[in-house]
């Protein structure tokens, strides 16, 4: 996979030399390593971001040992193509990018299961879950505060998942992972205008089923 | 993290932007906007993962399995060639496919037997046979660092359910095939049909390795042959498409051939390390 053109093309300020990339973006730096074979940058590299997407996997799918394999997934496609990488953008952007697609080939994977009736994995069935449902649950009116931290840990996640995948893609970028707009929109092949309208259109989804567990103006 | 604050804000007022774009007056825009600051502080409540030391250890083993491939002899050909040779392979395919499916429409108690083989033609090919399963593991005994096969493969125990279900020649069978076939789509017909024209190209040999391998899954009560078969197909999974596709043609040696060169790949590559990657004792269980 190679960032740079479409990189530039979306806004990201390339990367001029790999002088400049090292001194920039250490693991732009450490993965020119890996593309030469430096088993020990790949397992720094490993270190660094492994548990990152992890969490990301994990809320993305709702499945903590999906998340791992997925992220897995993620590191051996970075591995495999150590030696194309081309460090014109950040290190992040482009893992984000192959996160991305290894998170969609699940999605199609399941799909492609349910064909020949074979049962998807919880976590993507669990994120099937229609927001009118939910919102309908969240409709109880349960007052602000009353809800313990767990419980309202298990209500940010129902909502997370009654986003759709892209959504919840975005959020999780822009959240954990302080993306900005741009970067996310790199990752996920979308302008930057789809992505406003993507993160704009989780938030009111995510207001809509958090409001009662959040403390507004007035309350 | 002053970037991660910096982005955050930016977002937020981008979305307060958005809310005022969508006909919310200012008053309403201030307060959408204070409630979008709060629903986002709220997101801070979910936990962040950690990656177990296994899995770092794990990733590593694979990439060094699976690193370097030996592409088949078509990765050999210059890039332009690809297709064409591709292309004469599949136009020969069809053009034999056609000819021998027309001659030898199987009989319908043949269907039913077949039907399970058939149904999970690209799984069983996968599988290779017995004697690979057997001898692979036997090698997981001798070689627990071989990575993978953490959980159940979901697409193997589907398998396994199918062949304990129609693998027989008995009226039962016929309905239940029938009945599965009710709920295919268009999709599913169309792959069992090309699953279909794929198995009759097979030599008979293969083809009765096949149906050895399918009532040997469908009967494996001590679950040996299940463990090996999980822990082949996590492996497969994890590799480039290309060395996957080209492995699976393989015979039973040719893949422990190739499975010992990576063991042996893997030993080097430990030896060279000053930290050793955590023994399988230390690897903490998978989180369900």
């Amino acid at each position: 996979m190679n960032g740079s053109a479409s990189a530039s093309a979306s806004g990201i300020i390339p990367l001029s030399s790999p002088a400049a990339v090292g001194a920039a973006d250490p693991d732009a730096s450490l993965m020119q390593r890996v593309a030469a074979d430096d088993a020990t940058a790949f397992e720094t590299l490993l270190l660094r971001w492994q548990g990152r997407l992890v969490t990301l996997f994990w809320h993305q799918t709702g499945d903590h040992a999906t998340a791992e394999d997925l992220a897995q997934e993620v590191f051996l496609r970075v591995y495999r193509s150590r030696h194309r990488y081309r460090p014109t953008a950040r290190f992040s952007t482009w893992l984000y990018t192959i996160a991305h697609n290894v998170a969609r080939d699940l999605k199609a994977r399941s799909y492609r299961r349910r064909e020949y009736g074979v049962p998807a994995t919880s976590s993507v069935s669990q994120s099937i879950a229609g927001l009118d449902a939910l919102a309908v649950a969240a409709s109880g009116q349960i007052p602000a505060r009353v809800a313990d931290r767990n419980e309202l840990r298990g209500k940010i996640r129902e909502a997370l998942a009654a986003l759709n995948d892209n959504q919840r893609m975005a959020v999780l970028l822009a959240k954990f992972e302080q993306c900005s707009q741009e970067e996310i929109a790199e990752a996920m092949g979308l302008s930057v205008p789809a992505v406003k309208s993507l993160l704009f259109r989780a938030r009111d989804n995510l207001r809509a089923f958090l409001s009662p567990y959040v403390e507004g103006p007035g309350k | 993290m002053n970037r991660g604050r910096r982005e955050s804000d930016r977002l937020i007022d981008t979305m307060g932007d958005a809310a005022a774009g969508n006909g919310v007056d200012g008053g309403s825009a201030e307060t959408a906007e204070v409630a979008l600051g709060e629903v986002w502080d709220l997101l801070d409540l979910l936990p962040v993962a950690d990656a177990p030391a296994s899995l770092t250890a794990s990733t590593i083993e694979m990439a060094v399995i699976s690193a370097d491939v030996p592409r088949t002899a078509a990765a050999g050909l210059p890039a332009g060639r690809h297709w064409l040779a591709a292309g004469s392979i599949v136009a020969a395919c069809l053009a034999l496919g056609t000819l021998v499916g027309s001659a030898t429409l199987p009989q319908p108690s043949e269907n039913v037997r077949d039907y399970p083989v058939v149904k999970q033609l690209d799984l069983l090919r996968k599988l290779g046979s017995i004697e690979f399963l057997e001898r692979f593991g036997q090698l997981i005994e001798s070689s627990p660092r071989l990575p993978g096969g953490r959980r159940p493969n979901p697409q193997l125990e589907a398998a396994v359910l199918d062949f304990s279900l129609f693998g027989r020649s008995s009226t039962e069978a016929v309905q239940a095939v029938e009945r599965d076939r009710d709920g295919w789509d268009a999709d599913a017909r169309r792959a069992f049909r090309d699953a279909q024209s794929d198995f009759s190209k097979l030599s008979s040999p293969r083809k009765r390795e096949l149906r050895m391998l399918t009532e040997a899954l469908a009967e494996a009560t001590d679950g040996e042959l299940i463990t090996a078969a999980n822990r082949w197909l996590a492996l497969l999974d994890r590799l480039d498409p290309l060395e996957r596709a080209g492995l699976v043609d393989l015979d039973a040696d040719a893949r422990l051939e190739w499975i010992d060169r990576r063991i042996e790949r893997l030993r080097r590559f430990n030896n060279l390390r000053q930290r050793p990657l955590p023994g399988p004792s230390e690897r903490r269980a998978p989180r369900g």
